[in-house]
This record gives structure tokens, C-alpha cells and sequence, in this order.
């Protein structure tokens, strides 16, 4: 397919404004969609007293949760609920605002506050929790993504098969900044498509979309459009009379499994604790079913079933199940999670080097302002980002012997951040300041894994901290080898002769610029 | 042959551009409630593919408002759309 002139140049500009407008924002959500996929893992990492092996056999849960209850009365809390993940058992309260986390720990036997949180912040910046309103934003960013993939599709339709294989590393920045977008945007399309669909039902449907599904289809009423969703039953709404009594949370759990054979709980929740219409919810994955979600809502006095939400029961939650089971990568276990992470990585490149080859195309000299904002920014939010998680990871083990780091890690992640954009503006070569924070941010990663194999007591046994040391080991090498490269780079931008040689380079024809 | 295409033939507007970004979000919305309420199959299937139709009709909507000639035929193809899928969601919604 070739597109009439006139549609090509309208796509061709609109794949590049919506592309460098939302470039920097979905820069940030893929990065950390990498880390958000190893939550558990990371938030294992960062809690040394949980470090050790997790345990072979499921932990019973109410010695914990009756000696939770003696160190911090549980009665009258919204919501306690234990998590029991393939990296240990996560536990947390929650009261109106507050909330408390806690982490099973096998050596002492009991649940202990939460050293960092590690993993759920990085996580959190995934979908830009942490900014106000910065869900939307995400939402908005994810559509962004998807105009730009298709109009991307659009214009380089005609010539896809070459798009998917052509890089030439060797040739001037304009030409393998270009090839490398080309590349990596064709062989991770499919993913990207799947990322910035089900993104942006995630961040903007449940709250847009649906109700005004709920308020025209259903005629406003909600219970009809849950039926039809084939969701859960809902929690009762409390009495607010106190009866002052725990559920028996392993004869509950008992019983869920019994309801729903090869149910394996990931999320046990006891309702407004102690009240005369308290419930428990035991969610899990059924085993051997693929993104076989379900749960047993009981009741948390008597243990009678309230209701039960069975796996893939209506073709809603079986297209749901596969549609944020994708998003989530709740299949293929490791591996997917692995390719997850490297094309989120790889989306990074694309979105990088497509504000490169915006800036290399209309204005190779930078004589326009906005484009040296364009380019200063992009360097600085980008490489800035990448020391910025560093300095998390090397906080969190540089203050392990504190009772808690979480704030801290967070106060210098931003810190951290700010001062890399800001670093960005400073030096005549932007490619060498991006050297400078890429060598500095892999020597940070190799600082906090030599402080954590340095000061490890038999922790290395763990085959997660083993292999959580082993990948920001490796991204710590690739974030130096790519410093190296830029700040060479950088070198010759300075002394200008890559700028110059590019310039006096014969220009290429009308028809290769179109490209 | 050259792609390259004079500006002016291009006749980029704000207005045509807000047509395909921001006016396209609410027919979108149109869109999917009208395929839930319209489509002869059973409430679930039609809930489903209505609510999960919503973003990648925005998609197709921008895409095509995107080449339209000018900024009054832009937001009148928004409108001939909103028309139609009003019309189906009152007509479905009616009927049932």
C-alpha cells in the first residue's frame, strides 16, 4: 500500500508531533514498566530481614495475623490482607488513608514493618502514580503512543520488510538514529500496539469509559453492568458494629480452595475487620489455567460462601483475563517477563531516537531554540532518569542498617532526577553530559551491588538476590558502555567535527528525506 | 516522483487538528455505546466489544479526520458520525 502524497505528509507530520510531544512522558512509563514487572522481586531485594529463601510450604496465617493484632490492634481497620507471592509473604492494614506494609520474615517468624518500598515505587511511576493526576496524563500518553504507531505504520507501510532489518551503525547520526527507530519500532510494534491499548483502558477507562456505559446501556445501574462484566461479588458495607473478633483465616482459606479446586490464593483480605459483616476475599489463579483468575468472597463470622467469581466463567472475563493478563505478563513466567523487559527497554530506543531524528532532520545546526530545549531536555530527562533509579538502588543499600529508607530513596530519587535534567544544560556537547550521567549512573549500580555483596550474611543463597544483583550488574555495564560511546560522541560534537563533517556531507535527495 | 508535499496543500488548521485529537475522544464514546446497544448478539458480547471499541475507534476516527480537507469538514464528518451513532444507541436502547 502507498499512500497518495497528501495523506503520507499529513501522517508523516502528525507521527512526529504526537511522537516528540509524548516521547519523554512514555520514555518514563516504559523504563519503569521494566522494574514494574519484577515488583515482587525488587521489593524482596530491598527488605533485607525478609531476604532469606522463602518458604517451601505456605505460611499459616493466623499466628501472624493474631500477633499482628497484639503489636498493633487490628480491630476497626478498613482492610487487612496478606499476600502470599513466589518471593515471601507481603502483608499490609489499611485505615481511611493510612497504610502500613509489613513482609513476612522466615528467620524471626513474624511480620515486620516494610524496610523500603522499593519495587512498589518504581512500579508506581510505571503509570506516573506519584505525580498528581498523573494516571490521566499516562492514559492521555498511552493514546499519544497509539496515533503515533499508527500513522508510523501508515507512512512506512510501503517499505516495511526493509524497515524491519536496515541498520547502518557505521553511517552519520541523521541515518543510524533513523534506522535504529525503524528497527526496533517494527520488531517491537506488536508490543507496543498491546501496550498503549490495554494502557490506556487501564488508566483512563475504568473511570471515563465505563460509567457512561453504566449511565446509557445499563440505565444507570451498576449491579446490572458487574453481572454482565461477570465480576466478583462486592464486599458487604459494614454495620459498624463491633464484634471484636479475628476470622479463622486458615480454615477460610481451606474452605476457598474447596469451593474452587487448584485455587493457589495470591490476595487473602478481611473486609472491615471485626464487624458484625466482615468478609474475607481469597483471590488466586487456578493452577494450569492460563491468566485463570478467581475468588471466594466468605463470610468472615461463620465462614459461609458470599459468593464466587470462577475462572474465564463469560466471554467478558475471559477477553479481560487475557487483556490485562498480557499487559501484566501473567503468563510464561519468567521468560515473557525477561522479553517484557528488553523490548520495554528497546521501546525507550525508539522513543529516544525519535526526538534524535526530529532534531537531526529540521534542525541539524540546533539554531532553533525550542530544538536545543528539545535536545538539552531530552538528554537530561532521559540519562537523568537512569541515575536517578541508580541512586534508589544505591541508597537502599548504603542505609540498609536503618529501620526504614523508603522516604529517603523517593526524596533522593527525585532529587537526583531534577539535578540530571538540569546537568543537561550545562557543557557545549549535550551528548557528553549524557556520557557523564550514563558512566555515572552504571557506576552506581555497581556500587550498590558491590555494597550488597560486600555486606550480604548468607543472603546470597537467595536465587532472587542472586539474580536482582545479576541484572542491575548488567544494566550497570550497558548504561557505561552506553556512556562511553555518547561521551565519545561528544567529544567529536564538541570539537565539532561530526556536526561539520555531517553538514559538508553531500545532502541526500528530496525522496530519501521523505523517508 | 517527489513525496514532498507543498504546506499549503496540506492546509494544517488548529481546528482540524482538535477535531481528530480532542473531538474525536467524545464520538469514540458514541461509537462504543451505540455498538453495545445496536449489535444483534447477546448484552455481554455487546457490552464487551462496545467498551473495548471505544480506543481503537478514536484511533480510526483521528486517523481519517486527520485528511480531511478542511477544518469544516472535519468537524461535520464528527458530526454525520455522532449523528448516526446516536441514532443507533437511541434505536437500540429503545427497542430493548
Amino acid at each position: 500500500m502507498k499512500l497518495p502524497p497528501r495523506s503520507f505528509q499529513i501522517y508523516w507530520d502528525a507521527h512526529a508531533w504526537v511522537g516528540v510531544i509524548a516521547a519523554l512522558l512514555l520514555h518514563v512509563m516504559f523504563f519503569m514498566g521494566a522494574f514494574a514487572l519484577f515488583r515482587p522481586e525488587l521489593n524482596r531485594w530491598a527488605n533485607p530481614a525478609a531476604m532469606s529463601a522463602p518458604a517451601a510450604a505456605p505460611v499459616a496465617l493466623q499466628p501472624l495475623l493474631t500477633r499482628l493484632n497484639q503489636e498493633q490492634p487490628l480491630i476497626g481497620k478498613d482492610r487487612v490482607a496478606f499476600l502470599p507471592e513466589p518471593t515471601g509473604l507481603r502483608a499490609y492494614w489499611v485505615a481511611g488513608a493510612e497504610q502500613h506494609e509489613f513482609r513476612y520474615a522466615p528467620g524471626a517468624g513474624r511480620l515486620l514493618p516494610l524496610h523500603s518500598d522499593l519495587g512498589t515505587f518504581l512500579y508506581s511511576m510505571h503509570y506516573l502514580g506519584p505525580i498528581p493526576q498523573g494516571i490521566y496524563l499516562a492514559g492521555v500518553s498511552a493514546l499519544g503512543l497509539l496515533l503515533a504507531l499508527v500513522t508510523g505504520l501508515f507512512i512506512h507501510w510501503k517499505d516495511l520488510t526493509r524497515q524491519w532489518f536496515q541498520f547502518r551503525p557505521d553511517r552519520g547520526t541523521r541515518t543510524w538514529s533513523s534506522d535504529m527507530h525503524k528497527v526496533l519500532g517494527v520488531f517491537g510494534l506488536p508490543y507496543q500496539l498491546m501496550y498503549g491499548w490495554t494502557g490506556a483502558v487501564l488508566s483512563l477507562s475504568f473511570l471515563t469509559v465505563q460509567p457512561a456505559f453504566v449511565a446509557s446501556v445499563f440505565h444507570g445501574d451498576a449491579s446490572a453492568a458487574a453481572v454482565a462484566r461477570g465480576q466478583g461479588p462486592e464486599p458487604p458495607e459494614p454495620s459498624h458494629r463491633l464484634s471484636a473478633t479475628l476470622p479463622d483465616l486458615d480454615a477460610l482459606v481451606a474452605r476457598a480452595v474447596r469451593e474452587l479446586p487448584g485455587l493457589k490464593p495470591n490476595w487473602i483480605g478481611i473486609e472491615y475487620v471485626g464487624d458484625e459483616r466482615s468478609s474475607v476475599s481469597v483471590y488466586g489463579e487456578i493452577a494450569g489455567l492460563p491468566f485463570g483468575s478467581a475468588g471466594v468472597l466468605l463470610n468472615a463470622a461463620d465462614g459461609a460462601v458470599l459468593g464466587v467469581a470462577r475462572p474465564l466463567a463469560g466471554v467478558f472475563q475471559r477477553f479481560e483475563a487475557w487483556f490485562f493478563g498480557l499487559h501484566y505478563a501473567h503468563f510464561g513466567g519468567y521468560a515473557s517477563k525477561l522479553l517484557y523487559a528488553l523490548l520495554a527497554f528497546a521501546t525507550c530506543a525508539v522513543l529516544v531516537t525519535g526526538n534524535l531524528v526530529w532534531l537531526e532532520r529540521r534542525d541539524l545546526r540546533r539554531a532553533h531554540l525550542g530544538n536545543r530545549l528539545l535536545e538539552r531536555l531530552t538528554v537530561g530527562w532521559c540519562a537523568g532518569l537512569l541515575l536517578a533509579t541508580s541512586s534508589v538502588f544505591l541508597v537502599n543499600r548504603a542505609l540498609q542498617r536503618l529501620p526504614e529508607t523508603g522516604g529517603t530513596e523517593q526524596a533522593v530519587f527525585w532529587l537526583v532526577w531534577a539535578a540530571g535534567v538540569g546537568a543537561a544544560w550545562l557543557g557545549r556537547s549535550s551528548r557528553r553530559v549524557a556520557g557523564v550521567e550514563l558512566l555515572l549512573a552504571g557506576t552506581t549500580l555497581a556500587l550498590a551491588v558491590a555494597i550488597d555483596l560486600v555486606t550480604s550474611s548468607g543472603g546470597l543463597h537467595d536465587p532472587i538476590r542472586r539474580a536482582v544483583n545479576a541484572a542491575l550488574a548488567l544494566l550497570g555495564a550497558a548504561s557505561c558502555a552506553g556512556g562511553v560511546r555518547a561521551s565519545a560522541a561528544g567529544t567529536r560534537q564538541g570539537s565539532g567535527r561530526g556536526r561539520l563533517a555531517q553538514a559538508a556531507a553531500p545532502r541526500p535527495g528530496r525522496a530519501a528525506r521523505a523517508r | 516522483m517527489s513525496r514532498v508535499v507543498p504546506r499549503e496543500l496540506l492546509n494544517h488548521s488548529t481546528s482540524r487538528t482538535l477535531a481528530a485529537l480532542l473531538g474525536s475522544l467524545p464520538v469514540a464514546l458514541l461509537v462504543g455505546i451505540a455498538l453495545a446497544a445496536a449489535l444483534p448478539v447477546p448484552l455481554e458480547q455487546r457490552y464487551l466489544i462496545g467498551s473495548y471499541s471505544v480506543v481503537p475507534s478514536w484511533v480510526a476516527l483521528a486517523c481519517w479526520v486527520l485528511l480531511a480537507p478542511s477544518a469544516r469538514r472535519a468537524w461535520g464528518a464528527l458530526g454525520l458520525v455522532s449523528s448516526v451513532a446516536a441514532l443507533l444507541s437511541l434505536v437500540g436502547l429503545g427497542l430493548r
